[in-house]
């Protein structure tokens, strides 16, 4: 799979949405073109999801999803959100052409974010969007036709990195994750995983500014399941503030109990996330916080791996 | 509520477009995928005469959860099934838990009662927000010229140019509201998506008066909000689009479960809720 290190800013020119003026013409205009806005299309494919991934994106705070998607996120860096099944205006087959012309149009320089595990029993008949010719067009038609010209994938959520909840067993749509699909059909473009159940919005925001200045990530910045290690490298127990609890020997045995929540079936030793530090909802809370054991939900082994939920692995 | 008051009295005068010419002929209307929904729906319609004669919906997506829930420890279920939906993770908790609460006769205590409630109010007061703004509004008046407002089809837009302003900059402030409800429950709840405090038997958090004294502001916001720009363009857009209460009403057959406990009764059919649960067959309220 290779996987482009940085993307030139000569590329970028090349298809930046600009207007085309002439860089010999003027010094001055010449600078202003190069200092055009660099405009990124992304194509936002719901597959096989609960689209809670798209409801926690859209709980950024700062930017503000109004920035993200309407300014520039990074100053002469604009997001277009060509195709995004909830958010968008155009519906039925008109979004459907939104989505190949921007593909077309765009090829090999879209930004592909995939929210959703991809079904794959059969023909991937369980899952479908729109129709071609009056037959239905399958998830998995979508994500090999959009993955295979993008110029990077980004799996949002654990579904679309891992698999998640659809391909909990027995799997009965045999969903599996971005980056199997893409090694069973032959697709080298590069995937970031960005999981969690659903993702952080932060998380989001963070990969994408990160692309977006220093371009695809070097293999050291990521770890082993292909998430960014500034998000997903020390684990929820190495932060979490009940250790002193946990050192005290104060242990919670029933719900509602103040104390270390491993005997309630904590996953925090076992799931890599930022959690502690950045908490939840503008850092008004978290799971462990509001009583709960973390159920492991950044991981590639959730839910199955994890379950029981409040039983000790 | 005066606003409400003035809604339920206008009257009702069906909308004339003039010198339109019919088509007898029948024209299957297929519309896939259904955009500004959650999930993956598509719908069929069959008109003729302007009236429809036939509707069909399909829900393209299987995922097989009740498969995937058989053999699971019970308690899992609140954390399972929440992932049906990411708008509404909510009722899916409450109602596994409740089912869970039933099967193993317990009685949760007020304040487990009462957190849940506050819970589901906090997201449905988000998912009403996210649903008339950011779904359904798109219908009624079309955003700036760039994606994601187009491409759009010409729908029927009848707002006058201010109106047309007034609803993008709701459109947009509607995001910062909604996502304030979910700061609300997730007080509660951990984080919003999918909620972490929800157990059979009650909730695992316990409450603290800063968190109340926190949640009540923060309620009293959202209601400001409510009342004083979401109402507003609701009764606004049904007096120009007054016309389109007299039809969608479809077979006139529906069901509600009830919603928001107000006590603790183990018959959970003998219940009482702030919303009941209840039939509507034919047209009329059982």
């Amino acid at each position: 799979m290779s996987v482009k290190n940085s993307i030139s800013r000569r590329e970028f020119l090349q298809w930046a949405v600009a207007a085309p003026v002439s860089v010999t013409f003027l010094p001055r205009l010449a600078r202003a073109l190069q200092e055009a806005i660099k405009k990124y299309p992304i194509i936002w494919l719901q597959t096989s999801t609960c689209s809670g991934c798209s409801v926690s994106v859209i709980n950024t705070i700062h930017p503000s999803i109004k920035n993200v998607i309407l300014e520039q996120v990074l100053p002469g860096h604009q997001l277009v959100l060509t195709y995004h099944g909830t958010l968008m205006a155009a519906t039925g087959k008109l979004s459907t052409k939104a989505a190949h012309e921007a593909a077309q149009k765009y090829q090999g320089k879209y930004i592909l974010v995939v929210e959703g595990a991809i079904p794959t029993k059969g023909d991937g008949h369980y899952g479908s969007i729109g129709e071609e010719d009056g037959k239905p067009i399958s998830m998995l038609k979508w994500i090999d036709f959009l993955g295979r010209n993008a110029m990077v994938t980004l799996a949002v959520g654990t579904c679309a990195a891992y698999g998640g909840l659809p391909a909990a067993s027995p799997n009965p749509s045999q969903s599996k994750g971005v980056s199997e699909v893409y090694e069973m059909l032959n697709i080298s473009t590069a995937v970031i995983n960005i999981p969690g159940c659903p993702s952080h919005p932060d998380w989001f925001i963070g990969t994408v500014a990160k692309i977006l200045l220093y371009g695809m990530p070097t293999p050291d910045e990521l770890d082993e399941f292909g998430r960014l290690n500034l998000f997903f490298s020390r684990t929820v127990h190495n932060r979490c503030v009940n250790r002193d609890y946990l050192d005290d020997g104060i242990m919670a045995e029933k719900f509602g109990d103040e104390g270390c929540l491993l005997e309630l079936g904590c996953k925090g030793p076992f799931t890599r996330a930022d959690c502690p530090i950045r908490l939840w909802n503008g850092s008004v809370n978290w799971c462990i916080n509001a009583g709960a054991p973390c159920i492991g939900c950044t991981e590639k082994g959730f839910p199955d791996e994890h379950s029981p939920i409040f039983q000790r692995r | 509520m005066d606003v409400l008051k003035r809604a339920f009295l206008m009257n009702i005068h069906p909308y004339s477009k003039g010198d339109e010419k019919m088509e007898t002929l029948q024209q299957t209307i297929s519309i896939d995928p259904m955009t500004r929904i959650e999930g993956h729906l598509k719908i069929e319609a069959t008109v003729e005469n302007k009236k429809v004669i036939e509707a069909k919906s399909e829900g393209t997506l299987y995922r097989g959860f009740e498969q995937i829930l058989i053999g699971r420890e019970p308690l899992d279920a609140v954390q399972i099934t929440q992932r049906f939906c990411g708008v509404c993770p909510t009722p899916h908790a409450i109602a596994s838990a409740q089912a869970l609460d039933d099967a193993f006769s317990i009685t949760p205590p007020d304040n487990g009662r009462i957190i849940r409630n506050i819970m589901q109010g906090s997201n449905s007061i988000q998912s009403h927000v996210l649903h008339f703004y950011h779904l359904a509004s798109l219908d009624y008046f079309h955003g700036p010229e760039i994606p994601p407002f187009i491409p759009r089809y010409e729908a029927d837009y009848r707002v006058p140019k201010a109106v047309q302003e007034s609803l993008t900059n709701h459109y947009i402030q509607a995001y910062q509201i909604r996502l304030k409800a979910h700061e609300l429950c997730a007080i509660w709840s951990g984080k919003m998506p999918h909620m972490a405090s929800i157990v059979p038997g009650g909730v695992t958090i316990r409450p603290r008066i800063d968190n109340i004294t926190t949640s009540l502001w923060r309620l009293k916001e959202l209601t400001d909000f409510i009342d004083n720009v979401y109402l507003p363009d609701v009764i606004m857009l049904a007096q120009i689009y007054r016309d389109y209460l007299q039809i969608g009403s479809g077979c006139g057959n529906y069901l509600a479960y009830g919603q928001f406990d107000l006590e603790a009764n183990p018959d959970v059919t003998k219940r009482k809720r702030l919303l009941p649960m209840g039939r509507i067959v034919n047209g009329i309220l059982l």
